[in-house]
This record gives C-alpha cells, sequence and structure tokens, in this order.
C-alpha cells in the first residue's frame, strides 16, 4: 500500500477564504478539512450523548454500548487522518481510507440504531388495530436519534471528495477515482444539512411533547428549527446561490447556533436544582432535559457556515 | 424586482414555515387552553384510533381524565372492542350504581367482579374458590358481616379454614378503623364483599386501565402485600436464585406471552405468578393463589392442606421445567423437616403460655400485656418469615429473621412466664439446659428427640 498524492486539500488555507454575502477570512484549514474536524467532534459528543440517552433505562445494555464506543473512536479516527492529510498537505491514502471507513461505519451505525428505535416504538402487538400511535413515538427511543451518526458519516465521506472549480458535481477522491453527481458538492452538504435540521426540529418537538408543550418556550426551538430547515432547503434546491442568499444564509445559521446554545443553557437550567441546598443531581441531567441535544442545532448550524465557505457563487 | 430576487430566500423560507405551521395546525389541532397556553390537542398523546373514536365516553373523558383513557388505550381491552360502558354502565337499581354527572344514565365508578365475569369466567370463579376471596377478608372482619349467601360461599371453600385468625381479628378491632384502612384493609381487602354480592377487586393485581400482562406478571404487584415482617415473601424471592435471575436478566423476558403457552423461552425463572398462577409445563392457569401449596404456612402450626397431594403434583409440574425429580423430590422432603421444627418450637412457645393460662396469669383481653407479642411474634413473624424462607429459598429469612428470633423470644417468652409465675408464688418452668434448642423442643413436647 502506498499514498496516493493529487491535489492539495488545504491549499485555502494560504489564500484565505471567502464567505460569500459576508466577506473574506483567514482559515487555518479548507472548508472541507473544517467540516471534517467538526464531524470529529460531532462524533465525539454524539456517542456522549448516546450513553446519557442510554442511561435512562438504568444501564447501557451491550447493544446500546456499540454506538457509545463508536463515537468517540470515530472521531479520534476522523482527527488522526486529517492531521495525516494537514500533515501530508495532500490527501493521502490512509487518511482517505480511515474517513471512507469511519464514514461508512458511522452510517452502518446510524442506520442499525434506527431500525433498533424503530422497533421499540412500534406496538408489541396487533398493530393492525392499535394503528401507530402518537404517545408510542413522543415516548419511544427517538427514532430519528441514531441518523445523527448516519447524517455525519456521509457528511464526512462527502468533505472527503473534491469538486472542480467552479462546483459541477464532479466529484474525486484523489488518486483513485473520479465521477459525476447530480448535484455539485455544497448542495449535497446543504442537503445533508437540512435533512439535520429537520431531525432537530421534530426530535425538538417530540421531546417538548412529553413536557405537554407547558411553556411557550418551548415552540421556540420548533418554529425557529423549521425556519432554519425550510431555509436550507431551499439553499439546496437553488441551481444557483447569490451573494444576498449566503447573506441570508449566514444570519439563518447563526440564529440555529444561537437556539442551540441558548437550549443548552435552558436545559442545564431546567436541570439544576431548584433550590441550592438541593445540590446536582447527576439523575436529573440523565432523565431530565437532554443538556446535549439543543447542540443539535447548533451543530448543523455551524455545518451550514462552513458549506458557504468559498462556496460557488453568480454575479447579481 | 432586484429586490425580491435579492430577499428570495428569506421571503421564500418565511412563508413557507408559516404554511408548514397552519397545515400542521390544521392537521394535528391545537388548542388554547384555560391558562392561555397553545397545545396540540391532548389527542396529540393519545392513540389515534381513540382520537377518531367515536365512543361517548371517550370523546368526553380524553379531555376530562386523558390518563386513564390513555392507558386504556394500551390495553388488550381496547384492541378487543372492549368498551367503557361494558364494564362501567350499570342499570339505576344496580346495587352500588350512581348517577354520571351531567348525565342520565348510571355507572360503577368501580368495576366489580361481577362485571369482570361476564368475559372472564373461569378466571373469577377460580379466584372466588382462593384464599385472595373471601378468606383474606374474613381474616380481618371474621365472618358476622357476610350475608347468608357468603357465608354458604364462604363456607364452601375447602381452604377457608388452616389459619387462627383470632388474634388478627383482635388486633383490628384494637387499632380500630382510622387505621386498619390504610393497614389491614388495604391488603385484605382483596376478598372484600361487594354491594352486588361479587367478591373482591380484580383490579388489585391487574391495575387499570391497562390491564397489562407484564404487570400482572411481575412479582412487583405481589410486592404490594406479600412484604413486610409477616410474609416477607418480597424479600424472600429478592434473596432467592429465582428473585435474582429476575433482577439480573428480566428486563429480556417474553412478559407479553399468550397466557397458557408459557415456557422456560419465555421466562428461564419464575416470579411469583409463574409458580403460583401461571399455565405453565402441564400446569394449567390458575387464578386460586392456593392450587399449588402443599401446607398453609401462614399458620401458627402448619398444617396440610386439603387436596395438598394434588397441588403438589401441579407445582412440582412448574419445577421440572428446570429441576430434576431428584432436586424436587429432596428439596420438598427438605421442606416438609422444617415445617415440622418450626411447628415444634411454636408448640413450645404454646406449651410455656398454656402454663399462664392454666393458672389463670393471663388476661382474657388480647394485646395488653408485653407477653402477647412475644408469643403473637414468634409464629406470626418469626415462624412464617423460616418457614416461607425455606420454601422459596431465602437462607437469610430461614436464619437471622426467623429460626435466630424464634430462639431469641422464646427464652424471652421463657423469661416473662417465669416472672409470672414466681410473682404468683408458683415454681418456674423446668426445661431442659439447651433450652431453646429444637432437641429440647421435641424433649418438652414428647417427640423423639433423635431428629432423624
Amino acid at each position: 500500500m502506498t499514498d496516493a498524492t493529487t491535489s492539495s486539500p488545504t491549499e485555502a488555507q494560504r489564500s484565505g477564504s471567502t464567505i460569500p454575502g459576508i466577506g473574506q477570512f483567514h482559515l487555518p484549514l479548507s472548508r472541507n478539512d473544517l467540516l471534517l474536524l467538526l464531524v470529529a467532534f460531532a462524533e465525539i459528543g454524539t456517542g456522549l450523548e448516546t450513553y446519557l440517552a442510554h442511561l435512562i433505562s438504568g444501564d447501557v445494555k451491550p447493544a446500546e454500548s456499540v454506538p457509545v464506543i463508536f463515537g468517540p473512536i470515530a472521531g479520534i479516527l476522523l482527527i488522526i487522518a486529517l492531521g495525516l492529510r494537514i500533515r501530508a498537505r495532500k490527501a493521502t491514502f490512509s487518511s482517505s481510507m480511515i474517513v471512507i471507513l469511519t464514514g461508512l461505519a458511522s452510517v452502518a451505525v446510524g442506520v442499525i440504531g434506527t431500525a433498533f428505535h424503530w422497533a421499540r416504538a412500534l406496538p408489541p402487538v396487533n398493530f393492525e388495530n392499535y394503528g401507530l400511535q402518537w404517545d408510542w413515538i413522543i415516548y419511544a427511543p427517538p427514532v430519528l436519534g441514531p441518523l445523527a451518526f448516519a447524517g455525519i458519516g456521509l457528511l464526512a465521506i462527502i468533505a472527503l471528495l473534491e469538486d472542480t472549480k467552479p462546483e459541477t458535481g464532479k466529484l474525486t477522491l484523489p488518486g483513485f477515482v473520479t465521477f459525476n453527481t447530480p448535484l455539485p458538492q455544497t448542495r449535497q452538504f446543504l442537503w445533508l444539512i437540512a435533512f439535520g435540521l429537520y431531525a432537530a426540529t421534530l426530535s425538538a418537538t417530540l421531546d417538548h411533547a412529553r413536557t405537554g408543550f407547558e411553556n411557550f418556550y418551548v415552540w421556540i426551538p420548533t418554529i425557529l428549527g423549521l425556519f432554519g430547515s425550510v431555509a436550507t432547503t431551499l439553499m439546496a434546491l437553488y441551481g444557483d446561490h447569490r451573494k444576498s442568499d449566503y447573506f441570508f444564509f449566514f444570519w439563518i445559521m447563526i440564529v440555529m447556533i444561537v437556539v442551540g446554545v441558548i437550549g443548552l443553557g435552558l436545559h442545564i437550567n431546567a436541570d439544576l436544582p431548584e433550590t441550592a441546598e438541593g445540590g446536582i443531581q447527576i439523575e436529573r441531567f440523565i432523565r431530565g432535559a437532554p443538556p446535549m441535544a439543543p447542540m443539535l442545532f447548533a451543530i448543523m448550524g455551524s455545518f451550514g457556515l462552513l458549506t458557504m465557505v468559498d462556496a460557488p457563487v453568480i454575479d447579481e | 424586482m432586484q429586490f425580491f430576487r435579492r430577499t428570495r430566500l428569506i421571503f421564500s423560507t418565511t412563508f413557507l414555515t408559516g404554511a408548514i405551521i397552519v397545515a400542521a395546525a390544521l392537521l394535528i389541532g391545537f388548542d388554547i387552553d384555560e391558562e392561555g397556553r397553545i397545545r396540540p390537542t391532548s389527542n396529540m398523546v393519545l392513540a389515534q384510533e381513540i382520537e377518531n373514536s367515536t365512543d361517548e365516553c371517550v370523546v368526553c373523558h380524553v379531555d376530562h381524565t386523558p390518563g386513564i383513557v390513555n392507558q386504556f388505550g394500551e390495553s388488550d381491552h381496547f384492541s378487543n372492542n372492549v368498551s367503557c360502558s361494558d364494564c362501567h354502565l350499570v342499570e339505576e337499581e344496580y346495587p352500588g350504581s350512581v348517577q354520571h354527572q351531567n348525565a342520565e344514565f348510571y355507572v360503577l365508578p368501580l368495576s366489580s367482579p361481577a362485571q369482570c365475569e361476564e368475559c372472564h369466567r373461569e378466571q373469577v370463579a377460580q379466584f372466588n374458590l382462593s384464599r385472595h376471596a373471601l378468606p383474606a377478608y374474613v381474616a380481618y372482619a371474621g365472618t358476622d358481616p357476610l350475608s347468608e349467601d357468603l357465608l354458604d360461599q364462604y363456607q364452601s371453600i375447602p381452604e377457608r379454614g388452616g389459619i387462627d385468625s383470632r388474634a388478627r381479628n383482635s388486633l383490628h378491632a384494637m387499632e380500630g378503623h382510622a387505621v386498619t384502612k390504610f393497614a389491614c384493609e388495604t391488603c385484605h381487602d382483596v376478598g372484600k364483599p361487594n354491594l352486588d354480592g361479587s367478591v373482591g377487586n380484580c383490579t388489585d393485581c391487574h391495575i387499570r386501565h391497562e390491564f397489562s400482562l407484564e404487570q400482572a406478571r411481575k412479582p412487583e404487584t405481589c410486592n404490594a402485600c406479600h412484604i413486610g415482617p409477616d410474609h416477607p415473601q418480597w424479600e424472600i424471592y429478592s434473596e432467592s436464585g429465582h428473585g435474582i435471575s429476575y433482577m439480573t436478566g428480566g428486563d429480556d423476558w417474553n412478559w407479553d406471552a399468550d397466557p397458557g403457552t408459557l415456557t422456560t423461552v419465555d421466562f428461564p425463572a419464575p416470579t411469583c405468578a409463574t409458580c403460583h398462577m401461571s399455565g405453565f409445563g402441564l400446569s394449567a392457569t390458575t387464578h386460586d393463589v392456593g392450587d399449588r401449596l402443599t401446607w398453609f404456612l401462614a399458620s401458627a402450626i402448619t398444617q396440610r392442606r386439603p387436596a395438598w397431594e394434588e397441588n403438589k403434583v401441579r407445582m412440582q409440574q412448574v419445577c421440572l421445567a428446570c429441576h430434576s425429580n431428584n432436586f424436587i423430590d429432596e428439596f420438598y422432603d427438605a421442606g416438609d423437616a422444617i415445617v415440622g421444627s418450626i411447628n415444634q418450637w411454636v408448640e413450645l412457645s404454646d406449651w410455656m403460655v398454656q402454663h399462664l393460662k392454666d393458672n389463670e396469669l393471663m388476661t382474657a383481653q388480647p394485646f395488653d400485656q408485653p407477653i402477647d407479642y412475644t408469643y403473637f411474634n414468634i409464629w406470626h413473624h418469626w415462624g412464617r418469615t423460616a418457614k416461607f424462607g425455606a420454601w422459596m429459598q431465602g437462607a437469610d429469612y430461614v436464619q437471622w429473621h426467623g429460626a435466630y428470633e424464634i430462639m431469641h423470644d422464646l427464652t424471652i417468652l421463657r423469661e416473662e412466664v417465669d416472672h409470672m409465675l414466681e410473682d404468683a408464688g408458683l415454681e418456674p418452668l423446668e426445661l431442659p439446659v439447651d433450652f431453646p434448642s429444637i432437641r429440647a423442643a421435641r424433649e418438652v413436647l414428647g417427640y423423639p428427640t433423635d431428629e432423624g
């Protein structure tokens, strides 16, 4: 096995990067490398969140420990792969294989996890008589939760590929293969982010349904999340992007990040004791508002921002 | 035009988001509650079938008592088209009926076994023959409150006897209803007669309104009553291999297996229900909890149950799913032997107290002297615990919560008896030097002292 070399993925770090409609920035890495780095952290975070979520049933069963263990390992592998790319200043065979295998494994973990969760959401008997019930979906393990692994796994694989400039959808795995896809790479990222935001929105809505929507502000992630999802979908649908599109998209993604961070604060606040005497109880963090869940909005918003880096734009 | 081109994303997004929210609101339905909160109608968290139900009870109660409607939605009753009115709707003259609020019809707020019996005739009949039925109620209330018909029914229960309830009746009377309502009656009302002549309350074990097989089969359900110093079956089960299997692996057991089809694949180890009630192996499902038992272990002096040999066969059919004939026979022999030993210790306590009675040193009033409690604890707490512990394999309950406590209280009882005899100017008891060993008990009682 020898390392294959073609282009330099870190070229952008020397020439500066542009976020259309916003300005120029000096970023330490190219867009795709930054996306890979964020995927790595997202894998670790998702593993941690999965651990907390699976603790709800009292202990983490063997099958449930797979994503818990996989998340951090995948994150570390992706960081190693990224390190190899940066050190070699080019895509290498070993780094590409690590990303592809990790990404595929992440997709598999996500799909299998979704199947497990979906099976738990189905009624135990007499499906025909019961029909599908809202409360099973609300109170069952979150059906869409494991898809986070699948989404970020796919994102890692796509980020490994290189598109031409301007993007045409002709993707290259440096040193291996070039193939045509129906969508330019930026729009592929946008579709994935849109799905991620829809999942985050639906997840937040179903989670908050457990509270019976006691407070008005639990509708905020539903409404803003839907807004961000629709905006990202439209961006993915547009065949050409103007600076003005990116300008608005930039701020919508900032809103997604703000929603996530504020949600994180509110969830932690909800899990803290009502009086100082109570002391912090870990159990409340496990069984109360999931602290990390709102960060899915922030992660998707960050993915959205990174996707804009050096994205193709038409003159207005 | 340029303006719209530049703002296409924000306008399109706003429009589409609004449209989706409106569509979702129309589809799911939203409501503003009395406190001004925007909420989906309660149907959102209920079964869609219930949401679409035209049943008059469901339509109204889905808003007024959504919890029980939601539970009902998850029940097999619901999926088998059993309606609320099937169990609750009665004629005006039906005993115990009340007129429904703001309506013309009459209901039973708590359905009785007479309603359950419409579909579950066999189960109610088995229950009526069990000690969970009238004997449980008579244990604290006596037979005086029973009507003639109910007294006949009580007399027809083969296992009604076997336990001297005089002392417990006394406690019930002494404590008063304000206390016993939350104490004795909470459990013993499982066999309380209802106004319509039926007995007991099926929902004591089959919690309404889900009536879940899993809930009824799990030992926590029995734990509601079979716990504490007088019958610590829950604690003993927790210590036993069966209980440990349940607690460490029960999550994976097939709790919803169809009744009558259970095998060790579904239940690798038994719960209370598996041994005593479930259809398992060649033993058919029963709601008579004594149907597989050989001894009246709860008695002060334990005696055989009527038809105990047949009961034994039924229980051993369950044991055979996992244990060999040799193991089962040896276990039953050992169980019978410990019952004999505990009986002899309790007989020894009877013998000592009889000295006081013979000399008229005991008052007629129950539980008015410390010695009453010592004497009572020996059989009612420690004797039972040791016997239950042996038959359910809880070593600590046989030893430290059972046999040891009996021996401890026998020495106290002897001291109390001697004091009372001496105070009356009588000679203290003459007992063997190794009192209160079981050998000494046998010697006092005139049994052969070689335990073989």
